[in-house]
């Protein structure tokens, strides 16, 4: 199935910021291995790699509204699902850990598991609207 | 809701891809609509009944339940 001029835009936009990611993330952990840094600017230094994850937000947004009305549905209803699944299991987590010696979970790691079952949650939904 | 969109589009020899191209929007979002899982909004309404060249009653009957 061809693409549509929004979808390439979007890919366009995501490829750029994943790579600005990447480049950011590995610079700013070389630079902190290798240089004796002040910590206001280590904090600096990693908080760089979350700009070209805010800038996705704006691919995303702009990507959707491209959308005709079923598919902004069926990305909204995804991520309503993913969104409401991570905070359940994240907040689940927090409760046993109360009570439990299970280990933290680097909060880095919500992001991506949003991600990716918002991507799992789109399958169920889709299918839904065939 | 229910809606005629099947039976015009057959009178008219449409696919539901022809039909989401007169309309601009997916093929994915005509069969939503058609098969009733997708109320449309009434901009979409509309264009799908001007696409018939029929009024917006005459595709869609707000009271109708779904088959």
């Amino acid at each position: 199935m061809a693409m549509t001029p929004a979808a390439k835009t979007y890919m366009r936009r995501m490829l750029v910021i994943f790579t600005l990611y990447t480049v950011l993330l590995f610079g700013a952990v070389w630079t902190d291995n290798t240089f004796e840094l002040a910590q206001p600017v280590r904090i600096i230094l990693s908080l760089l790699p979350v700009l070209p994850v805010i800038a996705c937000i704006g691919a995303i947004i702009a990507f959707v509204r491209a959308m005709d009305e079923v598919q902004a549905r069926i990305v909204l209803e995804s991520a309503l699902i993913g969104a409401i699944i991570v905070a359940i299991a994240s907040f689940t987590y927090g409760m046993m850990r109360g009570v439990t010696d299970w280990p933290a979970i680097y909060e880095v790691w919500y992001f991506p598991a949003f991600i990716g079952v918002t991507g799992v949650a789109k399958f169920f939904v889709k299918r839904r609207y065939q | 809701m229910k809606n005629r969109i099947r039976v015009l589009r057959a009178e008219r020899r449409w696919s539901q891809a022809d039909l989401g191209e007169r309309v601009g929007v997916s093929r994915q979002a005509i069969n939503a609509v058609e098969t009733s899982k997708h109320d449309p909004s009434l901009s979409l309404a509309f264009k799908i009944a001007e696409a018939f060249e029929a009024r917006i009653e005459d595709v869609f009957d707000p009271h109708g339940e779904p088959d």
